[in-house]
This record gives C-alpha cells, structure tokens and sequence, in this order.
C-alpha cells in the first residue's frame, strides 16, 4: 500500500516528460542519421594492412585506407588514385610516382611523397612482421622522396608486377604521425586516407566506422566521389545460416559471403536485393593432387581422377548452379587465362576407366572396386569442414569408375599441417592472388613441406617461369609464359578443378553501389555504398 | 482354525523368502512404468538398427540427386537432404554407429574405471593415494573438453572418440567402485575367503567384484546416454565419423546450414538423439531403483 505523496508528483512527472522528449529528441536524431551494419563472417585478425594477411580483413581496408592505385573489380583494369601516374627505368629497377597533392590523413596530417616512403619502408621493417604486404611488394630495395609529391620506388630486380601489387589490400598508405604517436597500438586504431574513419572496435562483435566529410579525392573510375552512410558497422557472425537470419530480421543491413540457398532466398524475396560476383582474378577451389604419394603418384591415374570428376554436378549440387566452372589451374576470367590447359580433362567416366585400366588397376566385379596386385585403389581425401559435403558428392562419383575413397574432416590450421605432411592423395584447396604469379606459392618447390605446396610438386621449367613472369614487364611475354606454365601443371594433372567461388551478397531493399575492388576479390569499395532514393 | 491362520502368513512368507535376486529385481524393475517405457523404446532402436536392410528400402550413402531436399512424404518419412538421401534412412543406419561407438566408449570407460577402483580400494595407501589423485586430475576437466583434447591429439576418426569418451567418464566408474570396495573389503564373507586363504587376485575377482557389480551396470547405463551425446557431438564438431558415413551427429552438422529452409536435414537425428537418450535413462533410473536396496518398497 505505497502511494507516492503529493509533493513529489509534479517533479516526477516533469522528468518524465523530459525523459520522453530526450528519447524523441536522440530517435529524430538518430534517423537523419544514415547507417548500415554488414554482416562478415571472420573477426579482423588486426586493423593494420602491413600487418594483415587474412582477406577476411580486406573489407575495412577498402573503407579506412586509399592506395596509390586501385583496380576496378569489375573490368580488372588498374586505374590512378593516390598517384596520379607512374613510370618506370629502362632498366625496369626504379619506379617512379607522381602523388596527388590534395590529400590528407584523418588526424590532419597532409600526404605526401615522404609519407608514402615512410609507409613502404614499414612494410618491410622486420619489427612490423608483415607478410602479405611484404610478399607483394616483392624485391623492394628503397624507398625515397625525390620531390614533395614525387616518390621513387627501387627494387633489386626488374619487378613488373607492382602496379598491380600497390592496389593489393596490404598497400594501404597509414598516417605516419599516427604511426609515431601510437607505436603499436596504431595496428588496433588505423589512421588513413580512405572515405570512412576509425570510429572504435569491440572484440569478438563488431567494428564501427563513419564518415570522413573532408574526402574529395575518389579515383576517377569510382562510381560515387564522397562517402553516403554516417556510420558502417561490420558485425562478425561466423555462422552462414545465423548471418542470414540475421539479415532476414533486419538486424544488418548486409550479409556477406552467404551459402548458395540462402542467397537465393533472398534473391527471389522483394525486400532483400542480392549481389554476386566471380572473383576476377582469384584461382579457383579444387584438389590439389599430390605427386608423390602412391597411387597418385602415377600420372595416369591423376587424370583418371580428373575425368572422373563431373564438376558441374559439384557445383549443382553444392552450390545450386550459381558457382562457374573453374578452368584448371586458374579462373577463366584470369589474366593469362590458358583455355587448353583449363579444358584438357573434360568429365569422362569411360576415359578414367581406360586410363586405370592402362596404369593396372583393374576392376574387381564383385567388390565394384578396381585392384592391382591385391591392393585396392583408395583415394585419401582431405577437406575441410565448411566444404565437407563436396566430397560426398565426389566420393559417390569416383566409386562409379571404381574409386574407393576415404575422407578426412578438418578445420584450419590443422588441415593445412595435414596437407604438408604428404599423407593425404588429394587436398581440398582454395587460394588467391591478383596475378597468376601468385602460383608460386602452389606449385613452388621451395613451397613444398612447410607452405601450400599441397601437391607436393616440384619442376625445373616451373621454377624458370615463375622468375621470369616476376622480372618481365611486357603484359603479353607474361601471358605466354602462364600460358606455358598452365599447360605443364594441366599435362601433369596436379589438381582436380572445381568450380570459381562466387561471393554472394545480400542486403535490404535499396542498398546499393556494391562494387568489387578485388584486389583479394572478398570486398567491394565502401565508397560506392549508398541507399537509393 | 487357528494353525490354518498361522500356516499361510508362515507360507508365504517361506515363498517370498525363496525368491531369487533377480527375480526380486525383475518385480521391481517392472513396477517402474518408465524403466519399462524406456526398455520397450531401446528394445524398438536396437531391433530397427540391427535390421536396418529390412526397415528401409534406400541406401543411406549412394545420393538421388533427383529428389533433393523433400520435405516428409509417404515415400521419404523423414524427407530427404541435399544429396537427396532418405534422412529415414541414414537415422537407422546412423543408429548403428552411434550406438556402437557410445557402448564401446562406455565399455572402455566402465572397464578402465573398475579395475582401477578395484585395486585403489582394495590396496589403499600409496596406491589408493596416486590413483585416486589422477582420477581427481582427470575429473576436474569438463569431460566433453578432454574428450575434444584426447581426439585432437589422436587425430580425428571415430575409434579415437571411443578412446576419448571412454576415457573421460573413467573416474565416476572408478570412484563409484572404490567407494564399494571400501565398504565390501570389511565384510565377513571377505574375511572368511582370506581366511580360507584365498590370495588377493581370487578375493578381489571372485567375492569382491560381483558386489560392486550393481553400482556400475546403473552408472553405465545412464552413462550410455552422455556417451552417445558426446560421440554425436564430437562428429557434429568434425572430430569423429567422415562422410559420407551416417552418424547422427554428422547428421545434424549437415542440416545446421540449411536449417532455415529445410528443418527436417538437422531435426530428426536429433529427436533420434533424444529418444535414445531418454530410453537410456529411464532403463538406468529403473535399474538404480532395482537394485537399491535403500529405495526399494518405498512409492
């Protein structure tokens, strides 16, 4: 029986109206305000592209930092940004940039040619302990001021593919004051050039950024000059199935990296649009065969296992008809791209069998799989656990033409420790790289045991390409060298080629300008986002 | 009149008196209605499993991409999933597994457990001491975690799970048994076989072991129905069975992705999950009441 006494009414009501016209006053507030929350799948490993080398990261990169050259996903074309043009010595050693001399860092701090020096020779600080932003920018010697705006950039041998490697997601250009100031709490709190700035980060939930209103310095190409939304938040939900829900419930505006089915729930719903795009530029998933350990060290039996293989019915299967065909050791939309090469093997059960047939292992009738002398012919397969349901379909397609298969399930790092053991006669892979050099890192001898070498193969004239695709600076000597290089690695059979992943993205009705940056091929530039009218 | 009146109460109690253990324990063991219920589902599970070929008419692992993801029909009772497999199907024959590896795990667990509680309670001292305090160490960790550890460490297949389950529940068995040596060691009949000069080997095996019997049949039954759960969830993590083997776990680790648009893939391995479970520890809650003496007659 507790009644409030009459004095104490009028002030309890007034603060309450004033409670009620606050909270009316922060929601009008709140929806001037234009925000979108993106939902991806892995945490940041670390807000620092010289530091970074997981393309899960890449998205912020694209909003927080500019580069000195950017690529149009869509067309693959490399376009001026930060620099607004280079060249090289006739000795292909010293490359020269003209910087734009408009821009300035989110801390007021003005770019220039000394900051972008700086920012080169952090890649390659031993202290900063980068790997991806090291392994692009190749045979780097120094890097100097030679104007206010005129940087030079030295190498210790001709290295053709830097342009292509500055739009790469490591290339980002970080305020050097800030990087002074913040020592390495800078990789936690990023400072750069691009549309968006650093707002704050939760571990484990999310990231938020907002608008920078002083950007006037977009690329040409781009398809918006300044930045729409106030706010982004990326939101980490590892879980495909949960992202789209989330998206289904409105508590993110956009969904990357969906599965097939949920995007195409969402593509037929009206209140959802959906983007997807083949990853320009990336290789494609597939097994890697390794060479050496039997039965697939025998070449016959790696191409038997190719014909085998009815990839369109993986990708039917797995990913509802939405993946593209992969063409052998590249993607078709690839740069250097060897069609030959990348249809050699084309699905042919009977073919397999006669290629098994040829290299001994004949059919035993009455267990339906093929033997030589007593052994049966098992295929060892290793995956992992988010692309499991492929080898169902493969397993059930090689038992067809006699194939036993056994699988192995496991998450990363430990598939990849498995893979560099060599137990294992095919591995399930996916990898990137903006140019067909980046093959190295699968096909290198050097890469074998300890790297991605999952085939475990090692040749001489490889090995020759390889270092002459990464001095040479004529575009068209470099494609007849992939081209030379896909016809060996196809010749010898060292992977079962799948499909092309697809990134598959989902928003609500009316976000649009998503427009991929490639450069690992997992994230469009931030820039371009905005809401339709 | 009067012997006639004396004489029944006199007889019967001469027959109840003649009836053995386990016809004691039958008695009450059916007056359980859920000891009961549960046996009838678990005798039901056990019967479809072992005749798995004769319940269903499709092949759990050979795919019919022509009817991918049906839902429930008079054709495919538990619909079918995206490879187009009878989900009926690959909950039977998925029974198989589970089942047998939650009992190899549990035989693995009670064995290991009993043998070393025998001997730490019947030796006691150092021995007792060094045992038990390894029994604590191994206790103090969840025992879903070790397992996840143990399969780590072994490597991923579904014998490593048998080994890994097993050896995470050793310690209750062991520490159950221990406490009824304890008990059992001081009894006459123990006495009477040292006495008779049996060694130690004869009186632990021989008089001690059948009397601590009953505690460990209740603990590894109920027990049956945690292993089944950890086995299912190693699999659903990827530690155990491969594909395209039906395990229930895999079973529902396969569904998880595509939950939002087809429930049946993940739903019913689980409610075949569930039942198991439920059927397992109604039997192990009616055998506890069976068998202890302190329960019984009481309603």
């Amino acid at each position: 029986m507790t009644t409030t006494p009459h004095r104490l009414r009028w002030p309890i009501l007034m603060a309450a109206v004033m409670l009620l016209s606050t909270l009316a006053l922060t929601l009008s507030v709140a929806q001037a305000q234009t925000s979108l929350t993106i939902g991806s799948r892995l945490e940041f490993t670390v807000l620092d592209p010289h530091k970074s080398s997981a393309a899960f990261d890449a998205p912020l990169f694209f909003g927080i930092f500019d580069y000195l050259i950017q690529r149009d996903g869509n067309t693959g074309e490399l376009y001026p940004s930060l620099a607004t043009s280079w060249s090289v010595s006739d000795d292909g050693l010293v490359w020269t940039f003209e910087l734009r001399d408009d821009v300035v860092f989110h801390d007021g701090t003005p770019f220039d040619a000394e900051a972008a020096a700086f920012n080169f020779e952090r890649m390659v600080d031993p202290a900063t302990e980068s790997q991806y932003a090291r392994f692009e920018i190749g045979p780097f010697a120094a890097a100097r001021a030679v104007g206010s705006h005129t940087l030079e950039l030295e190498f210790s041998s001709p290295y053709g593919l830097l342009p292509s490697a500055l739009s790469t997601y490591g290339m980002g250009m970080m305020s050097p004051t800030a990087v002074e100031r913040l020592g390495d709490e800078i990789s936690w709190n990023p400072v750069g050039t691009g549309p968006y700035r650093f707002v704050s980060f939760t571990p484990g939930q999310s990231v938020v950024i907002e608008k920078n209103p002083d950007y006037a310095w977009a690329a040409d190409f781009q398809a918006r000059s300044e930045p729409y939304f106030d706010t982004i938040t990326f939101r980490f939900i590892e879980e495909d199935a949960t992202r789209a829900a989330a998206l289904e419930r409105g508590e993110i505006g956009m969904a990357l990296y969906l599965d097939a089915f949920d995007w195409l729930d969402f593509e037929a719903d009206p209140d959802f649009e959906t983007h997807g795009y083949d990853r320009l530029g990336y290789p494609p998933a597939g097994l890697f065969i390794n060479v050496m350990k039997s039965p697939t060290d025998d070449v016959l039996v790696r191409r038997a296992l190719i014909h085998a293989t009815d990839s369109e019915l993986v990708r039917d299967i797995v990913f509802e008809g939405i993946y593209d065909a992969s063409g052998g050791v590249m993607s078709r939309f690839s740069f250097g791209y060897d069609a030959e090469a990348g249809e050699m093997y084309p699905f042919d059960p009977e073919r397999a069998g006669e290629l098994l047939d040829e290299a001994g292992w004949t059919l035993n009738t009455s267990t339906g799989f093929r033997e030589r002398n007593g052994e049966r012919l098992t295929i060892e397969y290793l995956t992992l656990s988010g692309v499991a349901n492929q080898a169902e379909v493969l397993e059930a397609e090689w038992r067809r033409v006699g194939i036993d298969t056994n699988v192995l399930v496991q998450d990363n790092p430990a598939q990849q420790n498995t893979a560099q053991s060599g137990l294992h006669n095919v591995v399930w892979s996916q990898w990137g790289g903006v140019d067909p050099s980046a093959l190295q890192g699968r096909y290198g001898c050097e890469n074998i045991g300890g790297g991605w070498n999952f085939a475990h193969y090692c040749n001489e004239r490889v090995t020759e390409i390889f270092a002459e695709a990464r001095a040479e600076t004529d575009q068209d000597v470099r494609a007849e060298l992939f081209s030379e290089l896909q016809q060996i690695l196809m010749g010898d059979a060292t992977i079962v080629p799948l499909y092309n992943v697809k990134i598959l993205v989902a928003a609500r009705q009316g976000v649009d300008g998503w427009t991929p940056s490639d450069a690992t091929g997992w994230f469009g530039y931030l820039l371009n986002l905005h809401e339709r009218d | 009149m009067a012997e006639a009146a004396s004489a029944t109460p006199a007889g019967r109690r001469v027959a109840r008196d003649e009836r053995t253990p386990s016809q004691i324990f039958l008695r009450e063991f059916r007056r359980n209605r859920g000891a009961v219920v549960g046996t009838v589902l678990f005798a039901i599970l056990i019967l479809m499993v072992l005749f798995a070929p004769y319940v269903t008419r499709f092949d759990p692992i050979e795919p019919n991409y022509g009817v991918r993801f049906s839902p429930p029909t008079a054709e495919h009772w538990f619909g079918t999933d995206r490879n187009g497999r009878d989900i009926y199907t690959r909950v039977v024959y998925g029974g198989r597994i589970s089942l047998l590896v939650g009992v190899v795990a549990v035989a693995i667990g009670s064995i290991l457990g009993t043998v070393l509680g025998l001997v730490s309670g019947f030796y006691g001292g150092l021995v007792d001491n060094a045992v038990m305090r390894f029994m604590d160490f191994v206790l103090a960790m969840p025992g879903i975690l070790l397992a996840i550890t143990i399969v780590f460490a072994l490597g991923p297949s579904l014998v490593n799970v048998m080994i890994a389950v097993g050896f995470s529940t050793m310690p209750q068995y062991a520490r159950v048994v221990r406490a009824s040596v304890l008990s059992a060691k001081q009894l006459p009949y123990v006495e009477a076989a040292r006495a008779a000069g049996a060694g130690d080997g004869v009186v632990m095996g021989r008089h001690i072991l059948p009397n601590v019997f009953a505690p460990v049949l209740v603990l590894a039954t109920l027990g049956l129905g945690s292993a089944v759960l950890s086995v299912a969830a190693l699999s659903f993590l990827g530690l155990g069975a491969a594909p395209p083997t039906p395990e229930w776990g895999l079973l529902i680790s396969d569904g998880r992705g595509v939950l939002r648009r087809s429930w049946w893939v993940a739903t019913f391995p689980g409610l075949a999950i569930m039942v198991t479970v439920l059927a397992v520890n109604l039997i192990g809650d009616g055998l506890r009441d069976a068998l202890d003496p302190r329960l019984r007659g009481q309603v």
